[in-house]
């Protein structure tokens, strides 16, 4: 792809990235019209005197027109605004800034297990189709998939962190081996520290949850690595590589995995997401502080503002992640790249 | 052909062809394929799709393989190599006397490519869509052991050879941005980057218009002259084969029918099945209708006992249905058929 | 019936017969457990032993034994008559959240067929943005909107999911809308509404339901999910997920209270997913699997 193509190629992206995010607010906002209840109630909290919720209700401009409410809704979260916690009274975004990097480090832990494992995985089994393993690693494949999160995390924690005594089961660091906050990521802030202990304290309390939040996911992966290797094992290319002497790893590979990056990436793409939902349940059973727990404690004290104020910042998270999704295809497939050019020439 | 019966055909093999006037005297052969059998399982139990063929190819001797869609030409091309786990492959491949069929998965890997370049049938598939042209042909010579810059200068030596203009920018292109006569000769580089022994090349014109075709087999037939390989030219042809081979063998059914020096063949085919392949072909030599073959192919799954070919044959009498012909030497040409056309008798009709 | 009937069966999309294969043996109690989950959800409150509401201290905490065939809960409720009983609301719950979001998709899907491509574009849209968002946490955001309980729930799930049925059946309607037996009667003169309903709905459903199947087990997870996180179904009620959570305070002690719901919600679970994935490989022999 030249360069101006490409530079017209992420402008278009960047206007579908705006249009996507301007969307997922739309749906939030239509979110909070569509809940029943006196949203300046909600703000002011059930203590609230009649005027104090009136003045809430001016303030939050609840008395315009729903037209320029909507407007209004735009204009606070150009300024960060997503409103303010019923229940800690801090602003939604300061909460978020604060306890979001203890769930990034656990959903990158966990996809990099999920990956480690459901990678190596599927394309066992698609090299072994048809046969024994292929059956048996489908059959693991779909009761991975069939296992409750939130059951899992309380069963490993139990029998692995209490029973075992192997992991901790609960935080996110030992009481005493706390490290100075700098980036919020536990990990990343040891290391700056050089505390390795501190280190390998966040990575115990990271494992388990982990692992646990990992295995639904690698259900799929494993089954789209499995189903996409396959597919492309049958073409002809593989048997043309075989016919030049390649090694069957070379085969898998080069010929089979190589081909299959474009649909195993979108799903990585998707299950960033979706992990933010598991990690709801992992984080409640796990009692680590971040997204997932802030967000059942704000659907316990019905706080409204935190919830959809959530329900954005994953909307923004994972419109991004497509983006990089999308960009690591362009790069890996030419076929992509071809089809992004004539769609940028037309 | 049963198997004791094997041995026979082997001596056969291994008897040198008497060089007919004019033909050129075939040195000693590079490629012995005597009573190959080749299965598939299926969901109704295993089918005998190769059911005793054979086969002898000499070095830098174009060897052509015709038969009419279905009869295994692809199948035969792919035992050859050992390529298909599936498939259960058994009589003899010999490769300049080693028996391919005893060797373990390593020694046979360093074979393929290196020994025997095989090009597929369908250039539009063969090349991996989202690996570049460069990367696919030096594969084929770094899986067994060259160098990167070594082998990267070869490959464009090869493309270059094969008429790719500009090769060494043309490596970094995509399959995509290639044409089909193009993607063909990169096919053809792939299989012949490493210089083998042997090529085996399916249909490697089917796809093309007809001037690329010749400038194909052309390139094909050069490199004969230059790198003394040997060639097995699979193709349902014939037209094809008059220009090309020095030698045909005849498939019907997975079976072979006839083999012979290609003029022989040509002028006088002894097995019915050869001759009305020829009247279905169009001539210069000849004029008058074409007849193509009544009825259609049989299915390696539903083969007819005795001879695979007497419910078309016009020649038919009882004893092709039930005993399976064993192929005799006739003239230059060794012929599977009870009741073979002889020379007096006009063939192709 | 009509004369476009006719022609659509003289037309009818060529079904593949394909050799029969044995079903799996895997496959057949896949089948069998679904059918008897079926049935539990309808008379499995019937036949429970004990009243899944009756609340006697005296009794907590009960280990397995011939009384209480799978002990009681921390309250004395017989686990096994309230695993039963929460038959009805994991399953139903799941049958129905998937049947809302089907409907609603194959309603958005034949709005979008027959819409034009604007119509066709946006809608879109606005599915691929709605499926990127986590189930859990869109069904989170409508729990709280319209309070916790088993039905907000199933309305939360409706609501996250019916985008991914859409997109499903507007790819099986497209196909079919182009196909040349659709064509022939649209020659023939049978208006879009007609040509919706007689033709096109009936030929483009197979991979709705199969994706259905598919999704009960996923539905089964996440209700059970949101009424651990107590967005759902709330206690006192016999519910899988709700009773997992009342159990894990005494999952060192009394593990049967937790295990029990556990366990039945892999097998529900695990039982739609093989099903459903069987309908599919029969559908399709050989479809990648994802
Ligand atoms: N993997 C396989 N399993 C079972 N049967 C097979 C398999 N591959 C090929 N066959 C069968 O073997 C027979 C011969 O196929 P093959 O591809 O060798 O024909 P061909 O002579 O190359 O024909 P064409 O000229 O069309 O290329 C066909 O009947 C085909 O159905
Ligand atoms: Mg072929």
């Amino acid at each position: 792809m030249s360069p101006s193509l490409l530079a017209r190629y992420l402008g278009r992206r960047l206007a579908l990235l705006v249009t996507t995010l301007w969307g997922v607010v739309t749906i939030v906002f239509l979110l909070i019209k569509a809940i029943p209840g006196d949203e300046a109630q909600a703000a002011a909290g059930v203590t609230a005197t009649p005027a104090q919720v009136e003045v809430v209700r001016q303030r939050l401009g609840l008395d315009e027109s729903i037209v320029q409410q909507y407007l209004a809704y735009l204009g606070r979260l150009l300024h960060g605004d997503l409103g303010t916690s019923i229940f800690t009274f801090q602003p939604v975004l300061g909460d978020l800034q604060q306890l979001i990097p203890y769930t990034i480090e656990l959903v990158g832990l966990a996809m990099v297990i999920n990956l480690t494992c459901g990678v190596p995985l599927g394309v066992w089994a698609a090299a072994r189709h048809r046969t024994r393993v292929d059956n048996s690693v489908r059959l693991a494949a779909i009761f991975c998939g069939a296992l409750p999160t939130f059951w899992l995390a309380m069963i490993a924690q139990t029998l692995i962190g209490r029973k075992l005594g192997a992991v901790p089961i609960s935080g996110v660091s030992t009481l005493g081996v706390e490290v100075p906050r700098r980036t919020g990521f536990v990990t990343v802030d040891s290391l700056l520290a050089g505390d390795l202990t501190a280190f390998s304290d966040a990575l115990a309390h990271l494992v388990l949850p982990a692992a646990v939040l990992a295995i639904p996911f690698m259900s799929f992966v494993i089954r789209v690595v499995r189903g996409s290797m396959i597919t492309a094992l049958e073409a002809d290319h593989v048997t043309a590589a075989r016919a030049k002497g390649a090694r069957e790893r070379t085969v898998l590979l080069q010929h089979g995995l190589r081909n299959a990056i474009a649909p195993v990436s979108t799903l990585i793409g998707l299950q960033v997401g979706w992990m933010m939902g598991g990690a709801v349940m992992v984080e409640t059973v796990f009692s680590r502080p971040g997204f997932g727990s802030y967000l059942t404690q704000a659907v316990a004290h019905k706080d409204t503002f935190a919830v959809i104020g959530m329900v954005l910042v994953v909307g923004v998270i994972v419109t991004f992640v497509g983006l990089a999704v999308d960009l690591v295809q362009l790069a890996a497939d030419p076929r992509v790249r071809l089809l992004e050019t004539r769609r940028a020439s037309a | 052909m049963s198997r004791t019966k094997g041995l026979d055909i082997v001596s056969l093999n291994t008897e040198v062809p008497v060089p007919a006037p004019g033909e050129r005297v075939t040195p000693r052969p590079v490629l012995e394929v005597s009573d190959l059998r080749v299965s598939y399982p299926t969901v109704a139990g295993p089918v005998e799709i190769v059911s005793g063929f054979d086969l002898t190819v000499a070095k830098g001797e174009r060897v052509a393989l015709v038969g009419e869609s279905g009869s295994g030409k692809s199948v035969t091309a792919r035992a050859l190599l050992r390529l298909d786990h599936r498939a259960t492959v058994s009589g003899r491949i010999l490769l300049d006397g080693t028996d391919l069929l005893t060797l373990s998965g390593a020694e046979m890997r360093a074979r393929r490519g290196r020994r025997i370049g095989l090009m597929l049938q369908d250039p539009m598939t063969t090349l991996n869509p989202v690996r570049t042209i460069g990367s696919q042909v030096m594969e084929a010579l770094r899986v067994h052991g060259v160098g990167r810059a070594e082998a990267r200068r070869r490959s464009v030596e090869t493309l270059d050879m094969l008429g790719i203009p500009d090769a060494a920018r043309r490596m970094r292109s995509y399959p995509h941005e290639f044409s089909g006569g193009m993607r063909q000769r990169v096919c053809l580089a792939m299989a012949i980057v490493a210089h083998p022994d042997l090529l085996i090349a399916d249909e490697p014109t089917t796809a093309l218009d007809v001037r690329v075709q010749e400038q194909v087999l052309s390139l094909i037939d050069s490199l004969v002259d230059e790198i003394g390989m040997g060639v097995v030219l699979i193709t349902h042809d014939l037209g094809l084969v008059a220009g090309f081979a020095d030698r045909v063998s005849v498939m019907y059914a997975g079976r072979g029918v006839e083999r012979g020096p290609v003029r022989e063949l040509y002028r006088t085919p002894r097995h019915p099945y050869t001759a009305g392949l020829l009247a279905s072909v169009p001539r210069v030599d000849r004029d008058g209708a074409l007849a193509p073959i009544a009825g259609s192919p049989a299915q390696p799954a539903s083969r007819p006992g005795g001879c695979a070919f007497h419910p078309r044959c016009a020649r038919a009498e009882s004893d092709c249905a039930t005993v399976l012909p064993e192929p005799r030497r006739i003239g230059a040409a060794d012929v599977a058929c009870h009741h073979p056309l002889t020379a007096a008798e006009e063939g192709p009709r | 019936m009509t004369g476009t009937t006719t022609l659509a069966s003289v037309h009818a999309a060529p079904r593949v017969r394909r050799a029969r294969r044995r079903t799996p043996w895997i496959d057949r109690i896949a089948y069998g457990t679904v059918l008897v989950l079926l049935l539990l959800a309808v008379v499995g409150p019937l036949i429970a032993p004990h009243d899944p509401y009756s609340v006697d201290l005296g009794q907590a905490l009960r280990a397995p034994s011939g009384e209480h065939l799978l002990g009681t809960d921390g309250l004395g409720r017989d686990v096994l008559s309230r695993a039963l009983a929460g038959t009805r609301a994991s399953i139903l719950g799941a049958l129905m959240a998937v049947a809302g979001a089907a409907l609603i998709g194959i309603l958005v899907a034949s709005i979008a067929t027959i819409g034009g491509r604007w119509v066709d574009d946006i809608v879109m849209r606005f599915c691929d943005i709605t499926l990127s968002l986590p189930v859990m946490v869109m069904a989170l955001g409508v729990a709280v909107a319209l309070g916790p309980s088993l039905r907000s729930a199933v309305i939360a799930m409706v609501v996250a999911w019916w985008p991914g049925f859409a997109r499903i059946a507007r790819a099986e309607m497209r196909t079919v809308i182009t196909s040349p037996y659709v064509e022939a009667a649209r020659v023939l003169g049978a208006g879009r509404w007609r040509l919706m309903t007689r033709h096109v709905l009936p030929n483009s459903l197979d991979g709705v339901y199969v994706q259905a199947t598919l999704e009960i087990g996923g539905a089964t997870l996440i209700m059970a999910g949101l009424s651990f996180v107590g967005a759902g179904a709330q206690p006192p009620s016999a519910e899988w997920g709700a009773m997992v959570e009342t159990g894990s305070r005494y999952l060192t002690s009394a593990w049967w209270i937790s295990v029990v719901p556990g366990l039945l919600i892999t097998l529900t679970a695990l039982a739609f997913a093989l099903t459903g994935d069987s309908l599919r490989t029969r559908n399709h022999p050989d479809a990648a699997l994802s």
